[in-house]
């Protein structure tokens, strides 16, 4: 590249940069910039990676990525890159890319012990289909399964979601977001009747006080965190508080930091709790207008097995909770019971349920909250003086109730991957509504997202095993009914029993249950904890395993079949992010080899099977509802006959390339000259996103309202924020604070606020302890106040086990590295992870910063290197791991406990031992 | 060949210093500057990958930088880059992690 060039490329880089962030250059140097990029093309898109959502402008030449940046327009980041984001370019062209299906062979046939061989397409697929066959003829409906993601484009998981549950009549798809935001979602649900935060995030340049959750906001979400510290620099009134179990990154710019043990943070909010009431601040008016109390039973279990059956014989103890446990002195406080007391986990089968109790027994459910009690449980660094810490937690009161004072809440994955998960998102809106901070610019708890999609996919498309679009659910008749109606199935067709959850899909396939998985977008064997289970599943039973991935990670490895896959610049695809903000992108560059758009998969793979292997009367043990005989999905052919099908049409005929559908065609001007890889390969004329987009988007009107394909790629529209309504003048209208009469066309007018979510809104009433009257009563509108107590973790740190484990995420990698370990920079500059530790910890060990070191709990043991003076500070007693590399596979390690109302595991917690390797 | 572009955000009364301080680090220029926002664009050329991925942390560590962030990037005719620890070769049947007793 000769001199001329380079400083051409330098002036243009320079130039775009400064009109990126708003400085003026000269109309020489615009020049400049505008020749060098004279034969590039220029589209916006997304970040590939969390769940902010950034904006970002890719540059394409003769088929590959040549440059990006970050996208001036896009209200999210406003042209800001983190250090992934920057780097979204480099994670298509690392050297193992895997660019064509693998297949385990011996002598020329699949072999579960056979090596990985290259094969075509038809010969995958061949495999693939056979296999499926054999399961679904030994298992029916519950012998095949499906692992998607959060990261599935809302296209990609819409149709998965649509082959399994009417295709297939299988509820066995779930969705890696079941680990990342299921708590958030039960709470959602069961606070307001609706997923999905109400605020946007623009409530941080409307507020006086960000209180982060155990939400590591500047290594997880840094261009959200990049406009905190806008704000801290910009309003001088402005507060950070950061709790954590210990200390990070965030608290280098927090003015309260609060490390404290794991599940105490339920302690810690009752006490606030306590506070507003004692301090006479709770806002009556906004109270007895828009919400009712709330409480359930405190005696669900952890979210294990209620057999010990399949436990390695260490793990039996922990195991054993599921089923009966003795409160501890902190528990018995807390749940008003007595210590010593051993109680049976009896509602662990229905964890969910819950009733209306009055204001009264609320209070008494907090009282015993006091700041004596909370600080002395709730103290997570020995080194800390208890008055210290009682100061600390008198301010963080002092925060929330101030009048004067807008907050907003933070959280991630340290409520959400939480054996109380769900109890202590409820708790978060509890403190919000009782101070009448919720819903309003700069006020109200809200709830970050870990995956790109994980809300616009995951979430909206309802890819879980109880979901269907929209905030329907699989086990109301009516929601079937809907969904059947516009899918236009003949009803009954849809199958009324809940499918297995994520880890019930792995248990699944540990003890024979399923025998046939497919992964898409995800990387359960390296991702979902105490792996060790599951990998043996996968290696060692009757089963047939398909990963489609881009990059060979654990699951690909682990997998009979690998399926190469076209990544996020490769295809057409939308994402919605946290703030219910979804964005469509167009194809930039053609995938590598033989890789195709996961879309492009589901419907090769729907064109093998005919209606009338699964639309027959199938067995599916233990089903029970209304119009279905007992154990039996009903045979539909004969109606699937009257409404026009053949029972030898193909699924892909029936569900996708329908006549509506076929109508949408490819090519379409919104491409502006940009290609389409599935709708030439497919080569029936259909423009299969737009086409699937449109039918989706159907239901969605009235609630979650999504605007038409096309406006979402205007020049001028940098994604829309749900609802979106078309107004008279024919402008489509984002919505930016739900539940808002100022903002949400939803709400009454003259209401005020109005908590319109339609999902468990006629519910018992009681006392703390039990349902009274269990004649449903309505609230309609209204917004639930939950009592929730402090329970103990299942597992805890013992004369053996003698350090608590936390795990996450950081700044440099994606989840489990497949992409972000492909970018050198990425690589070199976290190259492995480490085992943060105290100092004085490690010294009691014989080990030293950067030593090998050995952690080992009940369920397995691995290596990692000494860090006792990195970004997190941990205080003694509690050490942090990122799961993020192979090399050093945490999840051997973690416990598979989880919420037992939302299913997703807790990675924060669990009992580990450490010694010199 | 890899160019970033980068934001720098100073004190206004240190533009001059900030300025030569960066156009003192290999591989740096200074193209623009507000002298009102005390905002600089660099552009840095990263002649080795630790040169790139130190480049941040050294313009942040320089005195009077409030703010240094990566906003544009140029990588055309980049190299690829070869995989990392434990991307097994895929044709080799034991690609899969050891079970429990490692």
């Amino acid at each position: 590249m000769g001199f001329t060039r380079r400083e051409f490329l330098k002036t243009s880089v320079a130039a775009a940069t400064a009109a990126t962030v708003g400085i003026r250059v000269s109309a020489a140097a615009a020049a400049a910039a505008k020749e060098a990029e004279a034969s590039w093309q220029w589209d916006k898109s997304v970040c590939r990676f969390c769940g902010v959502g950034c904006g970002i402008m890719v540059a394409t030449k003769d088929g590959r990525i040549v440059a990006t940046k970050g996208d001036p327009d896009a209200p999210v980041n406003r042209g800001l890159n983190c250090i992934k984001g920057y780097f979204n370019g480099k994670i298509l062209y690392g050297k193992d890319r895997l660019t064509q299906p693998l297949l385990r062979l011996k002598d020329g046939k699949f072999d579960k012990q056979g090596q990985f061989t290259p094969v075509s397409w038809e010969r995958a697929f061949d495999e693939m289909t056979r296999q499926f066959r054999r399961a679904y003829a030994e298992k029916g409906p519950k012998g095949v399964a499906m692992f998607g993601s959060g990261q599935w484009t809302i296209q990609e998981g819409y149709a998965m979601n649509k082959l399994f549950k009417a295709g297939f009549r299988s509820n066995n798809l779930d969705p890696n977001a079941r680990n990342c935001m299921a708590s958030a979602v039960a709470a959602f649900y069961s606070v307001f009747g609706s997923d999905e935060p109400a605020g946007n995030y623009d409530d941080i340049e409307h507020t006086d006080t960000a209180v982060l959750w155990g939400a590591n906001m500047a290594e997880m979400h840094p261009i959200l965190w990049s406009r905190i510290a806008d704000r801290k620099l910009a309003h001088p009134g402005m507060k950070i508080v950061n709790l954590s179990t210990y200390t990070n990154m965030c608290s280098q710019l927090a003015d309260l930091e609060i490390i404290f043990k794991p599940n105490t943070d339920l302690a810690i909010q009752n006490y606030i709790a306590r506070e507003i009431v004692k301090r006479n601040a709770v806002n009556m008016d906004f109270v007895s207008k828009h919400c009712v109390f709330a409480t359930g039973p405190y005696d669900i279990g952890y979210g294990m097995r209620p057999t010990d059956k399949y436990a390695f014989p260490a793990e039996k103890d922990t195991q054993a909770k599921e089923l009966k446990v003795t409160l501890d002195r902190h528990e018995a406080v807390g749940q008003r019971r007595k210590e010593g007391e051993v109680v049976e986990q009896k509602s662990a089968g229905d964890p969910a349920r819950h009733w209306q109790i009055t204001f009264e027994d609320f209070k008494k459910g907090v009282e015993p909250y006091t700041l004596e009690f909370v600080a002395e449980l709730a103290k997570g660094d020995p080194d800390e003086s208890l008055d210290k810490f009682k100061t600390k937690l008198k301010a963080l009161a002092g925060l929330y109730i101030d009048p004067q004072r807008k907050v907003v809440s933070y959280w991630t994955m340290g409520f959400n991957q939480h054996q109380r998960g769900t109890w202590v998102n409820e708790q978060c809106y509890m403190n919000h509504l009782l101070l009448g901070k919720q819903s309003q610019p700069g006020n109200g708890a809200f709830s970050l997202t870990g995956q790109p999609t994980a809300c616009g996919t995951a979430r909206e498309v309802g890819t879980f095993a109880h979901r269907l679009p929209a905030d329907r659910l699989i086990p109301n008749p009516q929601h079937r009914a809907f969904t059947e109606k516009l899918w236009k199935l003949p009803a009954r067709t849809l199958n009324p029993q809940i499918g297995s959850f994520y880890a019930k899909i792995l248990r699944d396939l540990e003890d024979g249950s399923v025998k046939w998985a497919w992964v898409q977008a995800n990387n359960p064997w390296h991702t979902h904890p105490n792996a060790n289970h599951w990998i043996k599943a996968a290696r060692e039973m009757d089963n047939f395993i398909v990963v489609s991935e881009a990059y060979p990670g654990i699951s690909a490895k682990v997998a009979d079949l690998i399926l190469p896959t076209a990544m996020i610049f490769e295809k057409w695809g939308g994402y919605g992010n946290a703030e219910r903000r979804t964005q469509l992108w167009r194809e930039q560059v053609p995938a590598p080899g033989m890789a195709r758009g996961d879309l492009w998969q589901v419907f090769e793979f729907a064109k093998r099977f005919t209606l009338k292997e699964f639309w027959g009367e199938q067995k599916v043990a233990g089903l029970k509802a209304e119009n279905f005989p007992d154990g039996k999905l009903p045979s539909v052919l004969d109606e699937a006959v009257k409404l026009g099908y053949s029972p030898n049409d193909n699924l892909y005929q029936v569900l996708f390339a329908t006549p509506d559908n076929l109508k949408v065609k490819w090519p379409d001007p919104v491409a502006k000259g940009h290609d389409n890889h599935i709708a030439k390969l497919l080569g029936d004329g259909w423009f299969p996103e737009k086409a699937l987009w449109q039918e989706y988007q159907q239901f969605g009107r009235g609630s979650k309202d999504l605007a038409d394909f096309d406006v979402y790629y205007r020049d001028d529209v940098r994604g829309l924020k749900w609802p979106v309504i078309k107004n008279d003048k024919g402008e489509w209208k984002e919505t930016s604070w739900l539940y808002n009469e100022n903002y949400d066309p939803y709400v009454k007018k003259g209401t005020g606020f109005e908590f319109y979510g339609k999902l468990f809104k006629a519910i018992p009433s009681g006392n703390l302890d039990a349902v009274i009257d269990p004649a449903p009563k309505p609230l309609a509108g209204k917004a639930k106040i939950f009592f929730r107590p402090y329970a103990a973790p299942a597992e805890q740190p013992d004369a053996n086990y003698n350090l608590w484990l936390c795990t996450g995420r950081v700044l440099e990698h994606w989840h489990s590295g497949t992409m972000t370990r492909r970018v050198e920079e990425l690589h070199r500059a976290v190259p492995a992870a480490q085992l943060f530790m105290h100092p004085r910890d490690a010294d009691a060990r014989g080990l030293k910063r950067n030593d090998l070191a050995w952690i080992e709990s009940r369920r397995g043991k691995i290596q990692a290197r000494v860090e006792t003076a990195g970004r997190n500070r941990m205080p003694r007693g509690t050490v942090f791991v990122p799961f993020f590399d192979e090399g050093v596979f945490i999840n051997k390690v973690t416990l598979d406990t989880a919420c037992p109302i939302s299913k997703e595991s807790d990675y924060k917690k669990c009992a580990i031992k450490i010694y010199k390797a | 060949m890899n160019l970033s572009g980068i934001l720098v955000v100073v004190s206004p009364t240190h533009l001059e210093d900030v300025t030569a301080a960066l156009n003192g680090l290999a591989g740096v220029d200074v193209h623009h500057r507000d002298a009102t926002t005390g905002r600089i664009i660099v552009v840095q050329e990263a002649e080795s990958v630790d040169q790139e991925v130190d480049g941040l942390r050294r313009i942040q560590a320089l005195p009077h930088v409030a703010l240094a962030e990566l906003v544009y990037h140029y990588f055309e005719d980049d190299e690829t880059f070869a995989p990392v620890t434990g991307a097994a070769n895929m044709r080799d049947g034991n690609a899969m992690p050891a079970a429990r007793d490692d």
